[in-house]
């Protein structure tokens, strides 16, 4: 009981640290892996900088996240900052006026801009306007392999889509899961058509689709590549039952570090999901990583790399409401 | 907008990311992977297939 009562005193005093007149800065961001402290670190280290304002970290499953935001968005619920990919998804709140222009704050601090790669910062611009920061790592999406099971069969790390193939059978005959996929997830489907439609017709065949030019989608660069992804699957590319893995049960990578699978295609992030559940895995040197593969007679250049330039925040234009906190007892949301 | 100024990519973050194996899309950060990078040969890896890449298919 006594300690449920220096508890007790202990939180209302600290939410007493957070007086009248405190602003509140909502943030809400997805869960990357338990483990991962950087989002928390900014919020905790903003926190310890400023007595007059206060961040909230909530953060969600990756796809409960996405629809949450746009149902937020779309009620003008939405958080103060949102963490996001860039790209189309950002546009569209873009589009919707629901994201706030930082160009005029980041021109006028030319330190804070060049912390950023253009390239970078281009990933959220639209119209000559900035509408997010980059938060946190690259994201190339490329393989991961284990390299015990390449020595024990004498694969080769695969240099072309002939070579992977090549490789895939050798799996497969050997009764192990030649690439663990988390189907059910979809987006690491889309990782496939990214890369060979890449490959085979450069960017441009992607550019087509974007900008609704038409026919792009049946183009050959995305004929040819959904023949190759449909001939992988028929030579048992992917784990059995891939089609109901989930990404975020992290069973791709499971399958992987435990021996089951011998490849992943996934983003720079599943690093440390591996080395955080299997950390002998990576110390011992068993984990190995390579290009996506070259396509004989692509035109697409084999250096080229998809996945994401980075997450980002952005701020919401228009909150739910300039919110100040007026009662210790308004405590922040639980984080899940 | 002062939390993002404060806080994203700020040098303290950098360093905290290279800390456990990320690579942080900031910018000029190949020394800093040497100097604190936790997994270099994978970070440098990650840093060079951007670097070196002619297109970024988002």
């Amino acid at each position: 009981m006594r300690r449920l009562f220096v508890a007790l005193v202990a939180t209302l005093l600290a939410g007493a640290a957070l007086a009248q007149g405190t602003k509140t800065i909502d943030v809400w961001a997805i869960i990357q892996q338990s483990t991962d402290q950087t989002l928390p670190n900014m919020v905790n280290d903003f926190n310890a900088k400023h007595n007059d304002m206060h961040a909230n970290l909530t953060q969600y499953q990756n796809d409960p996240y996405k629809q949450k935001l746009i149902v937020a968005m779309g009620a003008d619920q939405g958080p103060d900052v949102f963490f996001g990919w860039g790209g189309g998804t950002l546009k569209e709140y873009v589009d919707a006026g629901k994201v706030f222009d930082l160009t005029p704050a980041l021109n006028a601090d030319p330190q804070w801009k060049a912390r950023y790669p253009a390239s970078v910062l281009a990933g959220a611009t639209f119209d000559g306007k900035i509408y997010a920061v980059p938060i946190n790592n690259v994201q190339p999406v490329f393989f991961y392999y284990n390299k015990q099971l390449f020595d024990q069969y004498g694969v080769s790390v695969p240099k072309t889509w002939d070579d992977l193939m090549a490789a895939v059978k050798t799996f497969r005959d050997a009764g192990v899961a030649p690439i663990a996929l988390g189907g059910a997830s979809k987006w690491p489907d889309l990782m496939w058509e990214e890369y060979l439609v890449d490959r085979i017709g450069g960017p441009q065949a992607f550019n087509d689709a974007a900008s609704g030019k038409a026919g792009a989608w049946s183009s050959e660069a995305f004929i040819k590549a959904n023949t190759l992804i449909q001939d992988l699957v028929k030579a048992g590319g992917f784990q059995n039952g891939f089609e109901s893995t989930t990404q975020d049960s992290n069973a791709p990578a499971a399958l992987l570090y435990t021996g089951r699978a011998a490849m992943e295609l996934m983003g720079s992030w599943e690093y440390g999901t591996i080395a955080n559940a299997a950390p002998d895995f990576v110390k011992n040197d068993h984990l190995g990583v390579f290009a996506f593969p070259a396509v004989q007679a692509g035109s697409g250049d084999p250096k080229d790399i998809a996945g994401n330039l980075a997450n980002y925040y952005s701020i919401t234009r228009s909150p739910r409401s300039p919110r100040t906190r007026t009662s210790p007892c308004s405590s922040s949301r639980t984080r899940r | 907008m002062q939390f993002l100024k404060d806080e994203a990519l700020s040098d303290q973050q950098v360093i905290a990311q290279l800390k456990v194996g990320q690579v942080p899309a900031a910018a000029g950060i190949s020394d800093l992977i040497d100097q604190y990078g936790s997994a270099p040969d994978f970070q440098h890896f990650v840093n060079n297939l951007v670097q070196d890449a002619p297109n970024f298919q988002l």
